[in-house]
């Protein structure tokens, strides 16, 4: 499929929130109307009604008193259990947290995070903002970002696939699945300068859906037959980031 | 979308891919920068050069640090009380601290440490010795006991002051008072290893104050020659070398100082009349890339300049005089101010001494100043040691004790024109103090005191 026959479509502008106190480290889909927010040492449940998301409860993370210079974090959403997985650089355990109403519940805690294609799960590595785990037929990492059980960034800033045969392209550290074969990235300059998502095909050429006039710390994307509706975390000036809602039509030949 | 709520869809055309974007900072790598020289020593001290001061923020922490624009700022101690009139400073060191040894880090380090900075005897201890209960005693030797510090708990640090005083946490922000433990171990962003010929190699220290640094291991390679380190970055072997453009901090002041005890300038009128006749715009135009003519002893950042009167011309001396210039200074700069002095008819003997031995020198010396402390009345104690004015310390005494900010920059402004006035250390430049990377290297920066700070630094892929 040629990139320059391709096109999508993009709701623009999409409801946002008011900056938020902290940087967020990860979205994640729950429910179609809820997602969560991952921050360094809590998590929020949000709920977007058409108007800009809305914040509906947090659970602290049991954290360490160290400091984390620059944080990073995992979610794992289990939609169907409206459950997730949460951890953090800050954060001593991996916490499983339920969804109970508008209100978030610790259920559980682990050394990992239970995670598709990864015995032993994922893991922050000590004091940085690196994930580590064996991911089947992806590597051992360490990855800046993972999307299921077969897609990661490697800490070089490459796209990692599992089974993949072209050379690994240069994405951001935001990933996540959108129709299957698709991937959705961040892209890969520096800080600094407007940020674009990336649609990425299990073969062909990348399309750049988005241009962003901040940069993308966190995305989160829900199929919704040919659309992805997506949550993003971006980043302008020196504010902190707003969440951002999307929608992605699927490219068309 | 069919389903939740709707918004609105607005077709776009699909854009070339590699938009612009946030990839980084990044955990990772080796980095390396090449210096003129290598300390031979990382014990704390106040640091004779820009080499010096990068070392030592790599291998260590002070309990505070200074900002000129925000004040005194969280280091070791993540924040501090005031009682008794503000003669009572209680720091609160941040919890879990450790060494570089691995070793707790608790409050008995920080006192001992605050004990070896005062008997170092640097224009900042100088400052906080005399604002602390027994602190001018003790560093003159002449005690052991000091009531005016005290570790009260493993968190808590006790300073007891004779007097109310501004900003009295500020000296803590030398290098010099930077906390080690029994053995020496620091407690910097990056841990030295062993001594290797030419070179020092550090790595990331996981338990520094504000968290583990980016980079993994840094390198730093002294390389003497500017040209070879221009040529190292151009083959990639470095990724900073001293340098611009790049990140650069305009906080160094070329001086010529003068004795006034020697002939032929033990005459005010001598003086003057050679600080008159010193060529400082075109001095700066031709040869200080990024800077400016001197209109002070400290830079802007440190303390606003007010012009004051110029110096009286007049005859300079035609005689030969002795010209210590400080290894530090570069070299095509003390090449034209020689030329300078020759054309004035000074006939100079040049010789190159280590910047803390230049100092020292007597007759003229060319020096590149750099604060111990970024604060304006710890910079200007520091002139005041190479040119000595009695009404100037009376201004500094006077200024250490003013409560009001404003009041306080006016009598630091007055120091500043007193110490000039003497025409025993002559502001030449105003320098900048950078380096210059081939955009490998991110967010590298130089502070206001012209330390080259890479805790922040990271390797873009």
């Amino acid at each position: 499929v040629a990139a320059a026959a391709l096109l999508c479509a993009l709701a623009a502008p999409g409801p946002r929130t008011a900056p938020l106190p902290e940087r967020a480290l990860a979205v994640a889909w729950l429910k179609p109307a809820h997602f969560a927010v991952l921050f360094a040492r809590w998590v929020g449940l949000y709920r977007w009604s058409g108007e800009a998301p809305a914040l509906l409860s947090r659970a602290d993370l049991p954290c360490h008193g160290r400091a984390v210079r620059w944080p990073g974090g995992l979610l794992a959403a289990h939609a169907a259990e409206s459950s997730l997985w949460a951890m953090t650089s800050l954060s001593t355990h991996a916490v499983l947290l339920a969804a109970d109403g508008d209100r978030l519940a610790v259920r559980e805690q682990a050394a990992a995070v239970p995670w598709p294609g990864s015995r032993s799960g994922l893991r922050l590595r000590p004091d940085t903002s690196l994930l580590e785990g064996d991911l089947e037929g992806v590597g051992a990492g360490p990855f800046l970002a993972v999307a299921g059980g077969d897609a990661a960034v490697g800490a070089d800033g490459r796209l990692l696939r599992a089974g993949a045969a072209q050379e690994a392209p240069r994405v951001g550290s935001a990933l996540a699945r959108a129709w299957p074969g698709w991937l959705l990235a961040s892209s890969p300059a520096p800080p600094g300068e407007p940020d674009g998502i990336t649609l990425l095909p299990a073969d062909g050429p990348a399309v750049s859906a988005v241009i962003l006039p901040g940069s993308v710390g966190a995305l989160a994307a829900r199929v919704d037959g040919d659309h992805v509706v997506t949550v993003l975390a971006v980043t302008e000036g020196e504010t902190g980031p707003r969440l951002w809602l999307a929608a992605l039509e699927r490219p068309r030949p | 979308v069919k389903a939740g709520p709707a918004f609105v869809l607005a077709a776009v055309a699909a854009l070339p891919a590699g938009a612009r974007a946030a990839l980084g900072p990044l955990y990772g790598g080796e980095a390396t920068v090449t210096v003129p020289s290598l300390p031979s020593a990382l014990a704390p001290a106040a640091p004779a050069d820009a080499t010096e001061r990068l070392v030592l923020g790599l291998v260590h922490e002070t309990l505070v640090r200074w900002d000129p624009e925000a004040g005194t700022q969280p280091g070791l101690a993540r924040e501090w009380t005031e009682a008794a009139d503000g003669r009572e400073q209680t720091l609160v060191l941040a919890g879990d601290l450790v060494l570089h040894d691995g070793r707790p880090l608790a409050a008995g380090d920080a006192a001992r440490s605050v004990r070896r900075f005062l008997r170092g005897g640097t224009p900042a201890a100088r400052r906080l010795a005399a604002t602390l209960e027994g602190g001018e005693a003790y560093a003159a030797g002449h005690t052991d006991d000091l009531p005016g510090v005290k570790a009260v708990s493993d968190l808590h640090l006790s300073l007891r002051l004779r007097a109310r005083t501004a900003h009295p946490l500020a000296p803590l922000a030398s290098p010099a008072a930077a906390v080690t433990g029994p053995q020496g171990a620091g407690a910097g962003p990056f841990v030295p290893a062993g001594p290797a010929s030419g070179s020092l190699r550090l790595t990331a220290f996981s338990g520094h104050v504000r968290g583990r640094p980016l980079l993994d291991t840094l390198r730093l390679v002294a390389v003497a020659d500017a040209g070879t380190r221009d040529g190292w970055l151009r083959a990639g072997r470095a990724h900073l070398v001293p340098g611009r453009p790049g990140p650069e901090s305009l906080c160094a002041t070329l001086v010529l100082a003068v004795d006034p005890a020697q002939a032929p300038f033990d005459r005010a009128a001598a003086r003057a009349a050679l600080s008159a006749a010193l060529p400082r715009a075109e001095l700066v135009a031709h040869f200080v890339p990024g800077g400016q003519p001197a209109r002070g002893l400290l830079p802007p950042a440190l303390l606003d300049p007010v012009a004051g009167p110029p110096p009286a011309p007049g005859p300079v001396p035609r005689t030969a005089v002795a010209l210590t210039v400080a290894a530090d200074v570069p070299a095509r700069l003390s090449q034209r101010v020689v030329a300078y002095l020759d054309a004035m008819g000074l006939r100079p003997a040049v010789r190159v001494r280590e910047p803390r031995e230049a100092r020292r020198a007597g007759g003229l010396r060319l020096l590149l100043l750099a604060p111990e402390v970024a604060e304006g009345e710890l910079a200007l104690r520091a002139a005041l040691d190479l040119a000595p004015t009695a009404a100037a310390a009376d201004t500094l005494r006077a200024a250490a004790a003013q409560p009001d900010d404003a009041e306080r920059r006016r009598l630091l402004r007055q120091a500043e024109a007193q110490i000039e006035a003497g025409h025993a250390l002559l502001p030449l430049a105003w320098v900048p103090v950078g380096y210059r990377g081939d955009g490998r290297l991110r967010d590298a920066r130089v502070d206001a005191g012209g330390r080259l700070v890479l805790e922040q630094a990271w390797l873009r892929p």
